[in-house]
């Protein structure tokens, strides 16, 4: 078990890199001097002349991507330092540092900590919009595998095609339209101070793509394990047809929709940019949608980074989570 | 052998033939675009500013009084020509980083497969964003940027058909009657992976138009005044309380054209190839 995780997390290393890579390749293209880029452009000229040096402009590229790494890992070269406790000055090892990512062209406050501030509201949008995708989804995708050709499998099919083809941008807008302006039961935008209400329109527009794929493909994968032979044993021996859906269908179905599910999680932060837009939700989408407007790069490219690490995250989880789901996996990679 | 495939489906697809002539009206809609369309669709008219639809702008007309009929069939131009054109594009890389990787093995498979991998792990939208920054907005910047992001999961899907069809006995045959690498490839290999790509590339299509309409609503894409269905929405956006049909006739043209798409890939796949999973 200890074995396969560490070996799906050294197989993400040169993902990583890469994603690194076209980051730094990125940086490097943005017109204008870069260095205005990485520290601002309302800084004083030795600041400028420092962060230049800092960030190795006047080496190589090679040298530069290398600095560039050691700038955004929160790893260092394990030092010596020392803290001063009561009087004592007590020596330890460090091994960590805060990433530097650069500073914003309009604020010069490190991107690192903008995105940090903004963090938690996107992962309570995130997390709002997943549930209403497992419910809806899961709920539409089990109906419709259980009456295949019913009038519900084809509602919940048109229901999936809608949800993967119509915007989510638009769905966003339609639904203020409706809910908020004629119907007046949502607001139609902000954050309310955390009240639950707010959440509830743009969760569901961020959640109504994996709504739509979690339903087909929970369909799919049920109707073709309800092919299986150890079903129709299950059924022969006389279990309830719920039971056997539930117990023996659904479980395992789940493969498919948990890869979905986490992998659509780790995506959300670049749908957030979207439905965070719309609806005025302070989160990292939104913040990213700004720095598009005013064109500030290094705060653009930063979320990007950021957006291919979550996504990257969660593939590593979802890859770990099958070991736990699923004991063939386990025991194949002892 | 191909043609008479098709016409099979959509005799027996209802869906699908639904799809495939809301598909061609598309087409033809932006084809003709200058012929059918009622108004110029840049014409700036201060008279008609946010008229409701009626009969004279049978969608309205928007904050500056242009019809938005007459712009959502010019945007059809720009959403269609960026779809397919982009799908072209990214076909071709995926087509020859899948066949190349898939055929050749070791350490070409291995490169390959890592730039793919590095492309597949940034959330798309993201990183268009992140190229489109970087380059500045206009058709030619959407379009390649949209190549570029779009091509790695098509050369991923050719690479898994390649990995089978060349331990096929005719690639075996061809091999030992003396034939070059390239005319296996092209010859033998290629023609076996058309149905796989059909399939992907009607459900890329439908993809990057939508990919295209994030872009411009975004303000990422082709620059305004023209005019593409992404940008329309949002300009909308400001005026969704007093003037809904500025946004709602754009995404509902849009979000048409996606579905039929989507609904034709779905189609030909379960005729094609139930089993896949694209």
């Amino acid at each position: 078990m200890i074995q396969y995780v560490v070996r799906r997390l050294l197989v993400a290393i040169p993902t990583l890199l890469g994603i690194t890579l076209i980051t730094f390749i990125l940086i490097k293209s943005i017109p204008g001097d870069p260095t205005y880029a990485m520290v601002g452009e309302r800084t004083s000229p030795e600041v400028i002349e420092r962060n230049r040096r800092k960030l190795g402009l006047d080496q190589p590229p090679a040298l530069q991507y290398w600095i560039f790494l050691k700038n955004i890992s929160f790893l260092r070269v394990p030092t010596i330092k020392r803290c001063r406790l009561g009087g004592y000055t007590i020596p330890y090892i460090s091994l960590f540092k805060r990433p530097y990512l650069g500073r914003s062209y309009f604020t010069g406050q490190p991107i690192i900590r903008m995105i940090l501030e903004k963090l938690p509201n996107t992962v309570r949008l995130a997390l709002g919009a997943m549930m209403i995708a497992l419910l809806s989804g899961l709920a539409l995708g089990i109906l419709s595998a259980a009456y295949p050709g019913s009038i519900w499998d084809r509602l919940s099919s048109f229901l999936a095609i809608s949800g993967i083809s119509i915007p989510v941008f638009w769905t966003g807008l339609i639904l203020i339209l409706i809910f908020s302006y004629y119907l007046q039961w949502f607001p139609p935008s902000g954050m309310g101070g955390g009240a639950l209400i707010f959440l509830v329109l743009p969760a569901i527009t961020l959640g109504s793509r994996s709504a739509a794929y979690l339903a087909r493909i929970t369909r799919a994968g049920m109707l073709e394990v309800s092919s299986e032979n150890y079903i129709t044993t299950a059924r022969a021996k006389g279990l309830s047809r719920s039971r056997v859906m539930g117990r023996h269908v659904f479980r395992n179905a789940l493969i498919p929709i948990i890869t979905l599910a986490g992998l659509d999680f780790g995506s959300y932060l670049s749908g957030a940019v979207l439905t965070e837009t719309i609806f005025s939700w302070d989160g990292v989408g939104r913040m990213a949608m700004n720095a598009i407007l005013q064109r500030d790069y290094p705060v653009i490219i930063g979320c990007v980074m950021l957006g291919a690490i979550i996504f990257i995250a969660a593939n590593i989880v979802v890859d770990i989570s099958y070991a736990f789901i699923d004991p063939r996996i386990r025991y194949s990679s002892r | 052998m191909m043609k008479r495939n098709i016409t099979y489906l959509l005799k027996h697809n209802k869906m699908a033939l639904a799809a495939a002539v809301a598909i061609i009206i598309y087409i033809l809609a932006a084809l003709l675009a200058p012929v059918i369309s009622p108004y110029d669709p840049n014409a700036v008219d201060l008279d008609q500013v946010k008229q409701s639809p009626g009969r004279k702008h049978l969608f309205g007309t928007d904050e500056k009084g242009r019809d938005i009929l007459s712009r959502v069939i010019y945007g059809a131009r720009i959403s269609l020509s960026i779809g397919l054109l982009a799908t072209a594009l990214a076909l071709s890389i995926g087509i020859v980083v899948g066949l190349a990787g898939g055929y050749f093995g070791g350490k070409i498979d291995a490169v390959l497969q890592m730039v793919t991998d590095i492309t597949l792990a940034f959330p798309s939208l993201l990183l268009a964003i992140g190229i489109m920054v970087v380059l500045s907005p206009g058709f030619f910047t959407v379009l390649i940027t949209l190549s570029l992001v779009g091509w790695a999961s098509l050369a991923r899907l050719v690479r898994g058909e390649v990995l089978t069809l060349k331990e096929r006995e005719y690639v075996e045959a061809g091999r030992v009657g003396g034939s070059s690498h390239i005319k296996i490839l092209f010859r033998h290999i290629l023609p076996n992976c058309v149905p796989i790509i059909l399939i992907a590339a009607s459900l890329k299509i439908g993809a990057f138009i939508l990919a295209e309409a994030a872009l411009s609503f975004l303000d990422l894409g082709v620059r305004p005044p023209t005019a593409t269905w992404g940008f329309m929405i949002s300009a909308g956006r400001e005026y969704l309380k007093t003037a809904p049909w500025i946004a709602i006739f754009p995404g509902l043209t849009l979000a048409l054209a996606v579905v039929s798409f989507n609904l034709l890939g779905d189609a030909a796949r379960d005729y094609l190839d139930p089993k896949l999973k694209v």
